[in-house]
């Protein structure tokens, strides 16, 4: 039997973690939030995690820090990472990309369209 | 008792969280509710979502974010609270300073227990000190224990302590650090001598500037009771106040994360601890 | 001002904390002049918490300077200072509208964005203009966030726009988002606009039934509780809160016998299948709104010996809203045999 994999959501809107965390739990996949890169560092850090789906434009810590500070540690050097933003420039996704996300979506996205992503990062992986 | 649902719990959780850095997770949803129940009773609001909804949009100073923070933390100091993070200090956090510092030939040690209270603090401190590095009489070791009430300043000068303050204190530590005297405990003289008492009011910007070079901060259970900006300028100052590569510890509950980015976060085990890089 | 020329200079000081109290100290200073070099410094500055401290200083400036230099922020390629640029505008409050209302008509749909996210948490009344503008904007993300935080600050009067849109459905978040808003100022109208867009609850993903049902567990009628009653068995567990929730909302404000019919198989279920612990709890405090049935009183003193410390703590409680000849003593009898500090202090109250 397959244990579900957890999906850690980070964003500071309530709204989108709620909305986000029933796509992915009717995916079958088991959810952990954080409101922002400082909280999403500290869920990382106590739970186990299969993958992340981070929002950029948060206070506190934005996106780009929080997947810099996840890289740095060589224990998630290879967790995927997937930005969901409503930034949509090419300039956007290169930093993305340099930091260290492995795809880069933008918002609103379909539900379809983000579990394929997240499917095919994972079977990837 | 007005009955708060499961996502009204997690809602309040989370805001909690966010403006006092205090975590509230299912442990302790009775004692959130009573304590939310307090607060609707004082307000003579009847429904939950009313409450939620003032605590988010109503309360632009923060002050009944204040009030309930009042009720649901405990200023109850006893030795030895909150005995996992202490464990991360003594295990982890204070043997890798010191051997930075045994590499650079440095000799020094300063721990700063802000908001120190009646002492059992900056002694439970000292003890883990002498215990951890028996080589701190030999150094340059301080505990500068501040705090704001003079009153308080003479309780840590006396270091006497009751039966409730030391019930946490193990053994061994109990045996080597205090002396019994009738139904008190005194600190014992070598002990005590790592600690000075200071007068210090933490909002007090140029008198918080005169505190550097430390290796370590305590200020644990104080700040929930600071507004946001205030807050925000101690802390700033802790991390000016903290030599690189010192850490800071507020309460095992209080995240220091959503104060500021300033520090790093590691983790040692199961302990997640803030650094300054 | 010698006084400012001094921290100046020690803005640009090699030493960090030295510029971190330069910074602090312009602040209190809270003259228009230390604006400039603020701004100056920010975008040289290494250190976090220097940056940290020049965004406070900024905030203490009492002056449309900091405003200005705020907004002309907004375009960094920094999303730390764009979002700490969102935090002093917030906290100026009204007094920024009319910049803001500049950006919101001339800037990209990234800077509108920003622009709803300065106007959270300040009274609405003045910002209508802006909402208004961002209601019928052309990029989903400003509309959604508009949306949203209308909501949330309980606008009312932009109910009859948020109908619209969701019946519009352009999007499957929008429309989400606008559930959600509804469930926090809808009226009747608004129940029967969600009624016509999703006559069938059952079918609807995930995502849109929580919303759903938050918009019923506040709108909803008597005539809902079934329906929605109805979905505990059907749906997934990890949507049971939500319907839970809905219930027990919908039953405050519409208490009715017949609900327990409705509900109690459903619900002893959720108490007994071993879920994740505060549903169950929350299923054996719904069952609290019929502990005047002899079953249901039957069923949850069998509780107060769950091994689910949550089960038993909502038992007390749910046993203590109906109270029943002899529950003193069987409470008193539970706490000799309770460890759990929580259970302990409900028992005893």
């Amino acid at each position: 039997m397959d244990t579900k994999k957890t999906i850690l959501i980070v964003d500071d809107s309530e709204f989108i973690r709620s909305y986000h965390s029933y796509i992915l739990q009717q995916a079958q996949f088991q959810v952990i939030t954080a409101v922002d890169g400082s909280d999403g560092l500290e869920k990382l850090y106590t739970n186990i995690c299969d993958l992340i789906l981070t929002d950029i434009n948060m206070g506190n810590m934005h996106g780009y820090e929080f997947i810099r500070r996840v890289r740095a540690d060589r224990k998630y050097s290879s967790l995927p990472i997937i930005i969901v933003s409503t930034e949509s420039e090419g300039k956007d996704k290169a930093k993305g990309f340099e930091a260290g996300a492995n795809l880069y979506i933008v918002k609103p996205s379909s539900p379809e369209m983000m579990i394929e992503n997240i499917r095919m990062i994972m079977i990837a992986d | 008792m007005p009955d708060l649902s499961v996502e009204q719990f997690q809602s309040l959780s989370q805001q909690i969280y966010q403006k006092l850095g205090l975590h509230f997770d299912e442990k302790k949803i009775y004692f959130l509710k009573t304590r939310v129940a307090k607060r609707m009773a004082a307000l003579g609001i009847g429904d939950a979502r009313e409450y939620l909804f003032m605590l988010n949009y109503a309360d632009p100073k923060g002050l009944e974010m204040q009030a309930l923070a009042n009720l649901v933390t405990t200023n109850e100091t006893y030795m030895f609270r909150e005995y996992d993070q202490l464990q991360a200090f003594a295990n982890h956090c204070l043997p890798e300073v010191l051997s930075a510092k045994q590499a650079r030939g440095e000799r020094s040690l300063r721990i700063w227990s802000a908001g120190c209270s009646s002492g059992e603090e900056p002694y439970t401190l000292a003890m883990i000190l002498q215990d951890v590095f028996p080589q701190a009489q030999s150094w340059d070791c301080e505990i500068v224990a501040t705090d704001i009430d003079e009153n308080m300043l003479g309780r840590v000068n006396a270091a006497r302590y009751g039966d409730r303050s030391v019930a946490d204190v193990p053994d061994e530590y109990r045996q080597k650090y205090l002396i019994e005297d009738g139904d008190e405990w005194v600190v014992r003289r070598r002990t005590a001598a790592l600690v000075q008492a200071r007068h210090l009011n933490l909002h007090d910007r140029m008198a918080m500037r005169s505190m550097r070079g430390f290796d370590f901060v305590f200020c644990r259970n104080v700040l929930i009771y600071f507004d946001d900006a205030s807050r925000k300028a101690v802390v700033d100052h802790f991390y000016s106040a903290l030599n690189p590569g010192g850490y800071v510890f507020l309460g095992h509950s209080e995240s220091i994360g959503r104060v500021t980015t300033a520090f790093k976060l590691k983790r040692f085990e199961t302990h997640l601890v803030y650094v300054k890089e | 001002m010698s006084s400012l020329k001094e921290h100046l200079e020690k803005l640009h000081s090699p030493e960090e904390a030295e510029r971190l109290y330069a910074a602090e100290d312009i602040g209190y200073l809270n003259t228009p002049e230390g604006v400039p070099p603020l701004l100056e410094r920010l975008g040289k500055e290494p250190s976090r918490a220097v940056r940290d401290a020049i965004f406070q200083a900024l905030i203490r400036i009492d002056a449309d300077a900091s405003i200005e230099g705020s907004i002309q922020l907004l375009e960094s390629e920094d999303p730390q200072i764009r979002n700490q640029a969102v935090d002093v505008l917030r906290r100026k409050g009204a007094r920024s509208l009319p910049f803001l209302n500049t950006v919101m008509r001339d800037g990209d749909k990234d800077l509108r964005k920003l622009v709803l996210d300065a106007l959270s948490g300040v009274p609405a009344g003045d910002a209508d203009p802006i909402y208004e503008a961002a209601l019928c904007d052309r990029d989903p993300n400003v509309v959604i966030t508009a949306v949203e935080d209308l909501g949330r600050a309980r606008v009312a009067r932009f109910r009859r726009q948020i109908e619209d849109l969701l019946l519009a459905g352009l999007h499957p978040m929008l429309v989400g988002a606008c559930l959600e808003a509804l469930a926090d100022i809808g009226d009747q109208l608004s129940l029967a606009t969600i009624r016509r867009r999703f006559p069938e609850l059952a079918t609807l993903p995930d995502f849109f039934l929580v919303s759903c049902l938050k918009a019923l567990g506040a709108l909803g009628t008597a005539g809902e509780f079934a329906e929605v009653a109805g979905l505990l068995e059907v749906r997934g567990s990890h949507l049971r809160p939500a319907i839970l929730g809905a219930l027990v909302a919908i039953h405050e404000r519409h208490p009715a016998e017949s609900h327990s019919e409705d509900l109690l198989p459903a619900l002893r279920a959720v108490v007994e299948d071993g879920g994740p612990p505060l549903c169950r709890y929350q299923a054996v405090r719904a069952l609290g709104f019929v502990s005047s049935r002899d079953d249901v009183y039957a069923y949850l003193v069998s509780c107060l010996s769950s091994p689910e410390r949550l089960v038993r703590l909502g038992a007390v409680e749910s046993l203590r809203d109906a109270p029943r000849l002899g529950l003193q003593d069987l409470l008193a009898s539970r706490a000799a045999k309770e460890t759990d500090e929580e259970v302990l202090q409900a028992l005893g109250r």
